[in-house]
Parts: structure tokens; C-alpha cells; sequence
């Protein structure tokens, strides 16, 4: 037979529903004509609509607020009755007449309520009489039900302090007591639940005893209200009580909700003064229970605590919190040796979340944690998403606490936990990282702090796993990159020195910078750095950025000169240029040489250039030839405007230089290079020296005599050169 | 005051309709209900221990399911027992779900004027308790009473509200007031648990609004055996405050301590073609149109 289980439920609680409503009907007549032995009896039926067991707990709880609010109205006659014809006394007694034991204690607790207002009776009495007479229900359902109704009315008449029930024998005590043993029962029919029933609906029963929860999590509610529990009979009586009934269930879902409820109920001020208490219970729960949840959620409200005021933080240090936490954990993860990775991080995380409300001042508790986490998942392999989550949660904490990279950098344990992100979470991370000192406009002071910094966030920097072959999406990259070059302009030192070796820092962070480096800060180091970032740059394929960004850098044509001396030689030794960008460059290199804004110096740059064309296996034979003659030309030229000037010249040591090249060209075996257009030169230079404009230049001499040596040396050498060299005469 | 309290239906095309006008003398009580909403933390527990009990607090301590205190007032003439529900803000609290709002008279939905997302989730608490609380009951859900209030404006040594506004967390009066104006002109209270203040004034107004609505619920519909007897093929059925005939019998209520009942059959009436009217206080007119389905 099939039948449709949730159908079936909703035709038995629209039947109970009917029931309890008809003869609710009948009772509100009796009632109405103060019949009250009707009346008990239409109550009495309209109660045995609960008995059923075909109800789910939300279907009960259901029917259940039903029948409430109609005893809230027997409730109101008896109360009125019980001043008239009938003492409630009488009624306590008569009400145990119905035939039903459900029914009979639901009037008995709705009388009873009554009772204890009355004043007739010492409410310890009829509160112990009534907790007691409970017992009488076994059943799981009905029994929670029945004892949460008993609870519900009689919360406001315990005797608790300020209370008008408290006085003579009546004292908290027995508040105290009455709760705490209706809780124990509950508690006890909350986990005898499990064992009810066939072992195949073990889950629907989880489900539905989960459900229930709150009826059991009920009581600790209402001894967190109860005003008369200082902290003295918290911490002597009633936690300890409630953990024994915790950690002697030995029931995973109980043990885990009432630990939560525990936590949640009680003031921050208990906890703070009775956490050895709490923690040591913690141990002791069933391996499968979620700790980490129930210690975070302990730790959190204790930084909530901490953090919605400053008075209450020497509380914290007086009770060592942080100390008794961190223990805790570390026995909690031991005693729970399935506990994943991800757990025992989450823990930490809190704690670390908790150090940081509660000791924003230690920063040793922080390296500590980072360092307690780092053993944790040493040795762990691959971490789950899950736990490398938690990582990113515990490394961000510290960045939010601080707002200063700083701070975080100071941490010696912070860089070894990003060693156990993979190379997405990483990023992730270092993207974390930057936000924060963008956010912060945090200045990066010291090339160690760079150091250190672009050691944590080298993800950004370095391709840190060589076979991931992830196809990374462009944009994201671009945002990466985008992100690292933000950061630069963080990275300041008022003191030129200091900011030398920071920059040097970020060009490369391996190699050590040594002192004789750092010795000045010069513009040729400086101009150096930049060279680099140019190299740096032209790898991207915008070249002509490069080369414009740094023209506009180099403001005066002293530094133009230089920056280019730069430019030409980085080219020269780079190979990854295609032959058109190589071209393109190589022209444009040319072309800003040549407008250099002094001759000379236009002169050396163009025959500098002449390198550029000059590749092994390509065609630049003619073109170095060319650009050789271009810086002959402007040092004619140069020649010219020294005579106009001064009539003195400088210009053949220009000559001379060009010499050089070609003699180099020569010896390289470029073959556009001839012998004749060397001896040309030579003459060339030999007349411009003895010629009567120009004055005698001694280092002009010095250098053509030198090169001259150089060619007789050539020649002496004999062979393939030898051979090349005689045909020049000198 | 009368007060229709009981129509059954029977097998969908017999009606009966079991009507007695009790005379509610001045010493009886009235019971109204009253849930208290919104997030963990805004104070719901607070407002109802100041106004309870006189007490207040500093200390959280969650709430866990839902139970209720009473407290007892004077309204113009009657004696009224506010039955007023607190629950539990956080959502894992709640495992046993929400029949508790059933029979409701008025729904306080609370918020902290410092936190902005207490505010922000009113509107989930406003839905969904509508939701719960409708789904089987057709009368039209924009006319149940709400009220609103903006808990702890103490915090921050009472700055002015203005002056707080300006902080993107805190949620300003005309914010809240706009928002209670769009929800059908909620009434709005600005409160301090902790310093008492307007507490008593807001939950005096709870209480009106409760009474001004005191709701119809005692009237329901279900299905029992038919019943066979006094016959009625009148097509329209009207209950008055004196005297009126009624299928084939009298009652009387002119005395406010008489009251009676008739059984009475009313052949084809659907569910929802049945209505009732509560018009002034003293004055309850059921209203029965026979239209077929």
C-alpha cells in the first residue's frame, strides 16, 4: 500500500484540529455557564486530541498552540471560578479526575498555575508536584510538549528574586531547581528519541528530534531570565549542573545544540568568569560533535563583548582568556583527531578574531595563532577549498585589525601560512594584501618592508606553480597586474637613499643589494633602475609607450642623452623582438638620437645606434654603414657650427669615436666597412688635427695615438685579422 | 458586546451556524495577542521586560523559541490582558517554526536604530509573517495591524537622531517613517528599553491597535457529521444586536448577562461567500450571501 505520508499527516492534524475545535466549542459553553464539571470534561477530550502519535513536530506544535489558546480560557475561568463557588484546591483535585493521563496533566499544570498565583500554596510545592507528576509521560513527542506547557505557565510565577512568589521557604533555590530538573527530564526524552522506532526511519527521527530542540533549549532560556542567578550560583550550581546533563547524554546533536544554547543564553560576564568550566566540558563531548562551531560561536560573542567596550577588557586579561582559549582549541583538535583541516583553521580564525578585539596590543598571540596553524596543516598536503578559505578568512583578519601592511609584516608566521595557498588562493590573498595598503594609503618605507611584502604577494610577481596551465582569463590577469602597479605609488621614502634601495628592492627582489651599490644615491643608479623598468616595460608590446614614458621622464637633454645611452643599450642586448618591431625600434631609437638637442651629443647616440643594426644572420650590413655616415654627417656639422662659434673644436674627438666604430664594424667583418673608408677617416682626422683653427687637444691625441696602436697591433697579430688589418695604412 | 463566535460548515452545502451573543459584561477580560519580530539583538526581550517587569538589562542572552508574558491594562473601559510573545531573533532558535503566530491581534516589529540591517530585513519579517499567518485564512492581510518600533536611541550618550543619521549604519527617523507610510501608515515609536523610554506609550498603542482589530478568528469553518434539523431556506441571514427571527426561533440579548445560541442550517454556502462583520462595539452583524460556487 502506498500512501503519501505528508497527505496523510495533514488529513490526521485537520481531523485533530476538528476534534479539539468541537469540543472546544462544548467547553466554551460550559464554561459560559460556569458548568465546570462540563467543562473539565470537554477540556479533557479536547486535550485527547494530543495523544495522537501520527504527527510530525511542526504538525503537533500545531495542534498544540491550538489547545493552548483554549486553555488560556480555562485558565481565565479558573482563575475567576477558584474566587467564587469552587477553591482552587478543590479544583487542583478535581481536575485529576479525567481519565486520560495527557489530559489530566495539562489541567493539572493549567490548575496548578492558577494554584501557585493563588498563594494557597508554597509555589516550590505545587512547581515540585507538578514536575514531578510529569513523569508520567514517556513518550518523547507528548512528553517534550507537555513539559514545555508546564514551563510556559509556570515561568512567571517562579519564585525568583523580585518576584512576588519569592519569600518564607520560597527562595531562587527552588526556581532554580525546578528548571533545572524539567530540563534533565526533557533532555532525557529528547535523546531516548533516537532509540524509538524502526532503525530505517532513524533519519526521518533525526529530523524530527532536531525539530524539537528548542522545546529542550526552552529551559535554558528561562534560567538565563531568572534574575536571582548571580554569577555565584551560575558558576556553582547551575552550569555545572546543566553540563553534567550535556556531557553524560553522550548525544552528538544534543550535545552540540545545548553547548551552542549554553553559549548563546548565558551573559558574556559568566562566560568570561567560568570559562575553564565551559572549555573543560568541551573535550569531553562525543568525537562527531561540531566544536568548532560551538568554540567559534563562543569566541565571537566574547569579541563582540570586548569590542562593545573598553571597560570590560581588563576583565579578559584577568581571567587569562586567551590563554584558557588557545588551550582549549589545541586539546579540542588533539581529542578530535578527524577533525579536518579546515576545522582546526576555522578555530583559530576565531581565536585569532578574538586576540584581535580582545589583546589588539599582543601581537605575539597573533604570530602564535599563525604559528599554531601553520603546524596544523604542515604535512597536509593539498588543502580542501574549504580549509583554504578559512586561511584567506584568518590571513585577512590581521589587515582589517591594523589597517597597515606594517603590522602584518611584522608577523613572522604570516608569510609561511600564504605558503600553503595554491596559486589561485593566493593571488586571491595578495589581492587582499594590496586592497588594504590602497585602502589604507599605507607607505611602503624600506626596502625590507618591500622586501617582505612582495614575498607575501609574489603570487601577483612570479608564476608561482610552472605547470599550471589554467588558461587564465585576460582581464583578470590584467587586473592582477594593474593591482601590483598600484602599489608602486605606495612604495615612498622621503630620504632619496632609503628610496633607492626600496626601488632597487622592487627590481629585483632576489638579488641582494649590496653596499657598495647603495653607497650613493646617484642619478646614474637611479637612471639605471628606470633602464630596467624600461626593459621591463618594452616586454609588453607597447614599446613606444616606453621609450615616450621615459622621454617624458627625462626632462633636460643632459638626462635625454643619458636615458637614451640606456634605451640603445638595453635594446642592443635584447633579443624577443620580431624583425618588424625590432626595426621600428631601432628606427625610433635613430631618430631620437638624432634630435638630440646638442651635436655632439646626437653625433655619439647615432654611432651608438649603428649597434642596433648590427645582428648576427640579419641584413643590417648597409644600414650600419648608413647610420655610421649619419653621425659623420652631424659631426660635420658640428665641426661647422665650432668654427662659426669659437674657431675651437671639439668635434674630432667625434671623429675619432666614429673611427673606433668603424674599425669595429671592420674587425666584425662587416663587409660594407672598407678599407679605403677607414684610411678616409684617418686622413680625415689627421688634417682636422693639424690644421691651424684647431687648438692642440691633448686627449684627442692621446686617443688616436692609442687607436693607431690598436691597428698596428691588429696587424702584429698576424692570421685571418692580421691579413684584414695590413691593407690599412698608417 | 456580541460577538458571533461559532459557524461550522458542513459537507461544503450545509451550514451550520452556531451564534450566540454573549453579553461581554465590563468584568470580563479581553485577550489579545500580540508576536513581537525582527533581528537578533534589536531588544525585543528588553521592551517587554521594562514593560513587563521594570527590568532592564545590558547583558544579551538570546532568545530561544517563543514564549510569551502577560501583562494586564486598563483601556478606556476594559480590562485587557496583553498575552505578548517574544521571540527568538536568530533563525537557528526557531527550529519548532511559527504556529505561535496563529490568532494574532497585532505583530510589533522591532529594529535597532543603529544598525542598519536590522532595519533593512524588516520587510522579510513583515512578509513572512503575513505569509504564515495567511495562508489559510483569507481575509485580506493589508489590513492586519503592525507597528513599528526603532528600539535603543539611548546609544551614543542620546546624540540626536539627526546628528547619528549622518553615519551610514544608523537609520533615520524619516527612513523609518517613510517605510511605515509605505506599508499602509504603520505606527512608529522610537524607543529606549534601557532608559524606559516610550515604552509603556508604545505598547498602549500595540494594545489599541490590537483591540481595534480584535480579530473574527473565533469563527471558523470545518467539516462535521450533517445535521438535519432546523432547516432554513432563507437566502440572506442577518445577526443584530434585539431581537430577530431566525429559522423558526427567537433570541434576545438585551440584557448584558443573557446570552443564547441557535443551531441553525443554512443549505448551500461555499466557504468564502461567508463573512462577517463586526461593526461598532456593540453591534455584530453575520453576513451570509448564498451564492453557488
Amino acid at each position: 500500500m502506498i500512501s503519501d505520508g505528508v497527505e496523510d499527516e495533514e488529513k490526521w492534524l485537520t481531523a485533530g484540529i476538528a476534534g479539539l475545535q468541537q469540543n472546544a466549542f462544548y467547553m466554551h459553553r460550559a464554561l459560559d455557564s460556569n458548568n465546570i464539571k462540563d467543562a473539565l470534561k470537554y477540556s479533557a477530550q479536547m486535550l485527547s486530541e494530543l495523544r495522537t502519535s501520527r504527527l510530525s513536530p511542526h504538525k503537533y506544535y500545531e495542534l498544540y498552540m491550538r489547545a493552548f489558546d483554549e486553555l488560556r480560557k480555562l485558565e481565565i475561568f479558573f482563575k475567576e471560578e477558584s474566587n467564587r463557588s469552587c477553591s482552587i484546591i478543590e479544583l487542583y483535585e478535581l481536575v485529576q479526575h479525567a481519565g486520560n493521563i495527557l489530559p489530566r496533566l495539562y489541567l493539572l499544570c493549567t490548575v496548578g498555575s492558577v494554584y501557585i498565583r493563588s498563594k494557597e500554596a508554597p509555589a516550590k510545592d505545587i512547581l515540585k508536584d507538578l514536575v514531578e507528576m510529569c513523569r508520567g509521560i514517556q513518550h518523547p513527542l507528548r512528553g517534550l510538549f507537555l513539559r514545555s506547557y508546564l514551563s510556559q505557565v509556570s515561568r512567571d510565577k517562579l519564585p525568583d528574586i523580585g518576584s512576588e512568589y519569592e519569600g518564607d521557604e520560597n527562595t531562587v533555590m527552588d526556581a532554580v531547581e525546578f528548571v533545572l530538573q524539567n530540563f534533565t527530564e526533557m533532555n532525557k526524552l529528547w535523546v531516548r528519541m533516537q532509540h524509538q522506532g524502526p532503525a530505517r526511519e532513524k533519519e526521518k527521527r533525526e529530523k524530527e528530534r532536531n525539530e524539537l530542540r528548542d522545546l529542550v533549549g526552552k529551559n535554558l532560556h528561562v534560567l538565563s531570565q531568572i534574575e536571582g542567578i548571580d554569577l555565584e550560583l551560575y558558576r556553582d550550581v547551575v552550569l555545572p549542573r546543566v553540563l553534567e546533563q550535556v556531557v553524560n547524554c553522550k548525544d552528538d546533536l544534543a550535545q552540540y545544540y545545548l553547548m551552542d544554547c549554553i553559549i548563546q543564553v548565558f551573559p558574556d560576564e559568566y562566560h568570561l568568569q567560568t570559562l575553564e568550566t565551559l572549555l573543560g566540558a568541551c573535550p569531553q563531548l562525543q568525537p562527531s560533535v561540531d566544536i568548532k562551531t560551538v568554540l567559534s560561536g563562543l569566541m565571537e560573542r566574547l569579541s563582540n563583548y570586548a569590542a562593545s567596550s573598553t571597560e570590560v577588557l581588563p576583565e579578559f586579561v584577568q581571567v587569562e582568556a586567551f590563554a584558557k582559549l588557545n588551550n582549549a582549541i589545541g586539546q579540542v583538535i588533539e581529542a578530535q583527531a578527524d577533525m579536518p583541516v579546515f576545522g582546526a583553521v576555522a578555530l583559530y580564525s576565531s581565536l585569532l578574531t578574538f586576540t584581535l578585539h580582545v589583546h589588539p596590543d599582543r601581537l605575539d598571540y597573533v604570530d602564535q595563532i599563525l604559528g599554531a596553524c601553520v603546524s596544523k596543516i604542515a604535512g597536509k598536503g593539498k588543502l580542501e577549498a574549504k580549509a583554504t578559505k578559512q586561511i584567506v578568512a584568518l590571513l585577512s583578519a590581521p589587515l582589517e585589525k591594523y589597517n597597515d601592511i606594517d603590522t602584518a609584516l611584522k608577523l613572522s608566521n604570516y608569510p609561511l601560512v600564504m605558503e600553503y595557498l595554491d596559486d589561485r588562493t593566493n593571488k586571491v590573498m595578495s589581492n587582499v594584501i594590496i586592497q588594504s595598503i590602497m585602502k589604507n594609503k599605507t607607505h611602503i618605507s624600506t626596502a625590507d618592508k618591500v622586501g617582505a611584502l612582495f614575498e607575501l604577494i609574489k603570487g601577483l610577481i612570479k608564476d608561482l606553480d610552472a605547470n599550471n596551465d589554467d588558461e587564465m582569463d585576460e582581464d583578470d590577469f590584467k587586473e592582477e597586474q594593474n593591482s601590483v602597479a598600484r602599489l608602486i605609488q605606495m612604495l615612498y621614502n622621503n630620504d632619496p637613499e632609503e628610496m633607492l634601495k626600496l626601488v632597487r628592492r622592487v627590481q629585483s627582489q632576489d638579488d641582494n643589494v649590496t653596499e657598495e651599490e647603495t653607497a650613493s644615491a646617484t642619478p646614474k643608479k637611479i637612471f639605471q633602475i628606470l633602464n630596467q623598468t624600461i626593459e621591463t616595460l618594452s616586454t609588453v608590446p607597447v614599446p613606444d609607450l616606453a621609450l615616450r614614458l621615459y622621454l617624458e621622464c627625462a626632462e633636460d637633454s643632459k638626462a635625454q642623452v643619458t636615458a637614451l645611452y640606456l634605451i640603445i643599450g638595453t635594446l642592443q642586448r635584447m633579443h624577443t623582438f620580431g624583425v618588424e618591431n625590432r626595426d621600428t625600434l631601432t628606427h625610433k631609437a635613430t631618430g631620437y638620437s638624432a634630435k638630440l638637442l646638442k651635436k655632439p651629443d646626437q653625433c655619439r647616440a647615432v654611432y651608438a645606434c649603428s649597434h642596433l643594426f648590427w645582428v648576427e644572420d640579419q641584413d643590417g650590413v648597409k644600414d650600419v654603414l648608413l647610420c655610421l655616415k649619419r653621425a659623420l654627417r652631424i659631426a660635420n656639422a658640428a665641426q661647422q657650427m665650432a668654427n662659426v662659434a669659437k674657431g675651437s673644436s671639439g668635434s674630432v674627438m667625434l671623429f675619432i669615436e666614429i673611427l673606433n666604430k668603424y674599425l669595429y664594424f671592420f674587425e666584425k667583418g662587416n663587409t660594407q666597412i672598407t678599407v679605403a673608408s677607414i684610411q678616409g677617416l684617418i686622413e680625415l682626422v689627421t688634417t682636422e688635427m693639424q690644421s691651424d683653427t684647431s687648438t692642440s687637444d691633448p686627449a684627442a691625441d692621446a686617443f688616436l695615438a692609442s687607436t693607431i696602436r690598436y691597428i698596428q697591433s691588429q696587424k702584429d697579430k698576424g692570421g685571418a685579422t692580421g691579413e684584414k688589418f695590413e691593407a690599412i695604412k698608417v | 458586546m456580541y460577538g458571533a463566535r461559532r459557524i461550522l460548515t458542513h459537507n461544503g452545502d450545509e451550514l451550520v451556524v452556531f451564534c450566540w451573543c454573549f453579553a461581554m459584561s465590563l468584568r470580563r477580560r479581553t485577550l489579545l495577542k500580540v508576536i513581537v519580530l525582527g533581528d537578533s539583538g534589536v531588544g525585543k526581550t528588553s521592551l517587554m521586560n521594562q514593560y513587563v517587569h521594570k527590568k532592564f538589562s545590558q547583558q544579551y542572552k538570546a532568545t530561544i523559541g517563543a514564549d510569551f508574558v502577560t501583562k494586564e491594562l486598563q483601556i478606556d473601559d476594559r480590562l485587557v490582558t496583553l498575552q505578548i510573545w517574544d521571540t527568538a531573533g536568530q533563525e537557528r532558535f526557531q527550529s519548532l517554526g511559527v504556529a505561535f503566530y496563529r490568532g494574532a491581534d497585532c505583530c510589533v516589529l522591532v529594529y535597532d536604530v543603529n544598525v542598519m540591517r536590522s532595519f533593512d530585513t524588516l520587510d522579510t519579517w513583515h512578509e513572512e509573517f503575513l505569509k504564515q499567518c495567511f495562508q489559510a485564512n483569507p481575509s485580506d492581510p493589508s489590513t492586519f495591524p503592525f507597528i513599528l518600533l526603532g528600539n535603543k536611541i539611548d546609544i551614543d550618550g542620546g546624540n540626536s537622531r539627526v546628528v547619528r543619521s549622518r553615519y551610514a549604519h544608523s537609520v533615520s527617523e524619516k527612513k523609518a517613517r517613510e517605510w511605515c507610510a509605505a506599508k499602509g501608515n504603520i505606527p512608529y515609536f522610537e524607543t529606549s528599553a534601557k532608559e524606559d523610554h516610550n515604552v509603556d506609550a508604545s505598547f498602549l498603542s500595540i494594545a489599541r491597535t490590537a483591540m481595534a482589530n480584535e480579530h473574527e478568528q473565533d469563527i471558523f469553518l470545518q467539516n462535521t457529521k450533517k445535521i438535519q434539523q432546523n432547516r432554513i431556506e432563507k437566502r440572506e441571514l442577518e445577526i443584530r444586536g434585539g431581537k430577530k427571527e431566525i429559522a423558526g426561533g427567537t433570541y434576545e440579548n438585551e440584557h448584558d448577562d443573557i446570552y443564547l445560541y441557535e443551531d441553525v442550517l443554512l443549505p448551500d454556502i461555499s466557504r468564502e461567500s461567508l463573512r462577517l462583520y463586526k461593526k461598532q462595539s456593540n453591534e455584530v452583524v453575520v453576513h451570509v450571501n448564498h451564492t453557488k460556487e
